[in-house]
């Protein structure tokens, strides 16, 4: 019986030659980053009783923290948590602690860490990101990161996978944003619960990493434990390019799925006929294609976050806004998602472009997605391309939060209301 | 936030929630944005828990009441301190048609009962009194005698919720394990 991407990882890492859906594993895992809940691992370790915290740490080539949640720190608390990671994280005698220069963690973790074929886990919900890489990533709280950072292993059910085949090919008004919506409105917030989607196709083949990261961190928002593309020559130029962790290069183990695996459920997107789509208030599988709600007045627009705050996605607000301006009555805000998109955005001469059109540039972080800047007052109603659109996400529960790509996001913020792109991008 | 062993057979009043009750809702990014896991944090998380949906909700919550909601509770972030605050808000259990992932497996982690009865949200009504028996797999709806059964948990989760979380099942393991008996210091009993 042959085995999809996710089943072949896991039986490679619990020692089977073969498993299937539905059975318990004990699992070797190939790397662990973590944000600032670092600190509350080291915490749920002291509070349980082990004194000092973490005993030790399996390995420490393979464990990785960045302080990039809130840098700069907002407030004296976040400060005050980040000087104690410091100490802590020296007093484990960290290899990899990253405390400047981050941007957000599951686009460092692309850039500089995770490997095709690794089973990897990150201390927030949106490592299913690394996916794009064919890494098989998934968000842990800090007490089962705490038991895995010990001893290198956890518990696992091994998923059933669906199988997402992306016919016709990519275009870049396009966002792996308008697939994850898609799929969302179709097949609701639980498409995937419990279970691993593997991303496949000659749509998902023509994709650029930028697009694969967007769909693959929204894996999570249909309920999607993993979210997987395959590994190709994307992935391979991507690496070649890599030059953190030189030591750990030869270390990818590339996974195909088998021809015969067995998937749950195979549905089809055609890239062709798929038009921009946006989630209406208050949940992501709450989507309309773009037309049934353009029109709607706006306040705030932002590009930014771990999905959407990519190379591509800039370049593409940057072909929107060249030489227009933002509405007077909308803010508009872009923050990219690292700092080596930043300074690649700078060398490409996006700054300029995006200043001149009266857009605000952020720099790296989580920041805008959370509400932690650019938080909504009540009866605020705002378009932007972060990650979730939940009540009260980004401040007020009065506010008003839709969800869109970068191109929906950028038309919007010109007109002060939300606007089909294709009619900007014409 | 580890729990001690859950209870086998208890009751409780119950809450009811409907689908798609996220992390947010929850405890809202602003109240868990990485505080220090103090008495401080704890005060904010539980003082703010629902507030969009129910304001001032820990003020009508009493220890050993119970959650029920409809479909895939606790979507959303990774965020430990929405199953820690439902546990200072005094909550046993909650019981949802589904449950998300990440919700499911940090309740696990901590030792707290998040349990799937699909059906739950017909056969229950706010402030009804459920009885909750994990020894049988089943619920009572003692207010009008309905009764459902719970998916059963996994012999591996089973076991990690009877030790009261994924951490006291690691700090046997470590204390058991010759590596790290010299470093080793008295420990505290749970």
């Amino acid at each position: 019986m042959g085995m999809t991407i996710v089943e072949k990882v896991m039986a490679r890492a619990s020692g089977h030659t073969t498993v299937h859906p539905g059975q318990y594993v004990d699992a070797k895992i190939d790397r662990v980053i973590a944000h600032e809940e670092f600190y509350r691992i080291h915490t749920a370790a002291e509070e349980v009783g082990i004194p000092g915290g973490l005993p030790d740490i399996w390995d420490r080539d393979r464990f990785h923290v960045l302080l990039e949640h809130f840098q700069p720190a907002l407030n004296v608390t976040q400060s005050v948590r980040q000087q104690k990671m410091r100490e802590v994280a020296k007093r484990y005698g960290l290899l990899h602690f990253r405390d400047a220069l981050c941007g957000v963690i599951h686009r460092v973790a692309i850039e500089d860490y995770v490997l095709p074929g690794e089973l990897a886990l990150g201390s927030d919900s949106h490592s299913v990101a690394w996916g794009a890489l064919n890494c098989v990533g998934t968000g842990m709280g800090e007490h089962e990161l705490a038991y895995a950072l010990v001893y290198g292993t956890l518990w696992f059910k091994v998923p059933e996978t669906i199988r997402v085949q992306l016919e016709g090919s990519w275009h870049p008004a396009l966002s792996g944003k308008d697939v994850a919506l898609h799929l969302a409105g179709l097949h609701t917030s639980t498409f995937a619960l419990y279970k691993a989607i593997e991303f496949a196709g000659p749509g998902a083949a023509a994709m650029p990493i930028d697009a694969r990261i967007a769909l693959a961190t929204h894996a999570v928002e249909l309920g999607g434990k993993f979210g997987v593309f395959a590994y190709d020559d994307h992935v391979a130029r991507f690496l070649a390019a890599r030059t953190a962790m030189a030591h750990q290069r030869d270390w990818a183990r590339p996974v195909a799925p088998d021809p015969d695996a067995r998937y749950c459920q195979e549905v089809q997107v055609d890239l062709g006929q798929l038009e921009p789509q946006v989630a209406k208030p208050h949940n992501f599988d709450n989507v309309v294609p773009v037309g049934q709600v353009v029109g709607t007045k706006i306040h705030q627009a932002q590009v930014g976050s771990c999905a959407n705050g990519n190379v591509d996605d800039i370049a593409t607000v940057v072909r929107i806004v060249k030489g227009r301006r933002v509405h007077p009555e909308t803010r508009f805000f872009v923050q990219p998602n690292s700092w080596a998109v930043y300074r690649t955005c700078i060398e490409r001469g996006f700054i300029p472009d995006l200043l001149d059109a009266g857009v605000q540039v952020l720099s790296p972080g989580c920041h805008l997605c959370l509400g932690m800047q650019g938080a909504l007052a009540s009866g605020d109603v705002c378009i932007t391309s972060t990650t979730r659109n939940f009540r009260g996400r980004m401040g007020s529960g009065e506010a008003l939060i839709y969800l869109a790509s970068p191109a929906t996001v950028a038309a919007s913020a010109l007109a002060g209301a939300i606007t089909d792109p294709r009619e900007v991008l014409r | 936030m580890t729990q001690g062993k859950p209870l086998a057979v208890f009751t409780g009043r119950v809450w009811k929630f409907g689908d798609n009750i996220d992390t947010d809702l929850i405890t809202p990014a602003d109240t868990t944005s990485f505080g220090l896991g103090d008495e401080e944090e704890r005060r904010i998380l539980r003082e703010n828990a629902f507030r969009s949906l129910r304001p001032a909700f820990h003020t009508q919550v009493r220890p050993g009441d119970i959650l029920v909601a409809g479909r895939n509770f606790g979507l959303g972030s990774h965020r430990e301190p929405a199953n820690t605050a439902l546990v200072s808000l005094g909550f046993v259990a909650v019981i949802a048609e589904s449950v998300a992932r990440l919700f499911f497996r940090n309740s696990v982690a901590i030792g707290f009962h998040a349990l799937q009865v699909p059906g739950i949200t017909q056969m229950v009504e706010e402030g009804d009194e459920l009885q909750v028996d994990m020894n049988a797999w089943t619920i009572r709806n003692l207010t009008n005698g309905k009764t459902a059964p719970i998916e059963p948990y996994s012999e591996l989760v089973q076991r990690i919720i009877e030790a009261g979380g994924i951490l006291r099942v690691l700090r046997a393991r470590v204390e058991a394990d010759a590596r790290f008996q010299s470093t080793r210091r008295s420990v505290p009993s749970a």
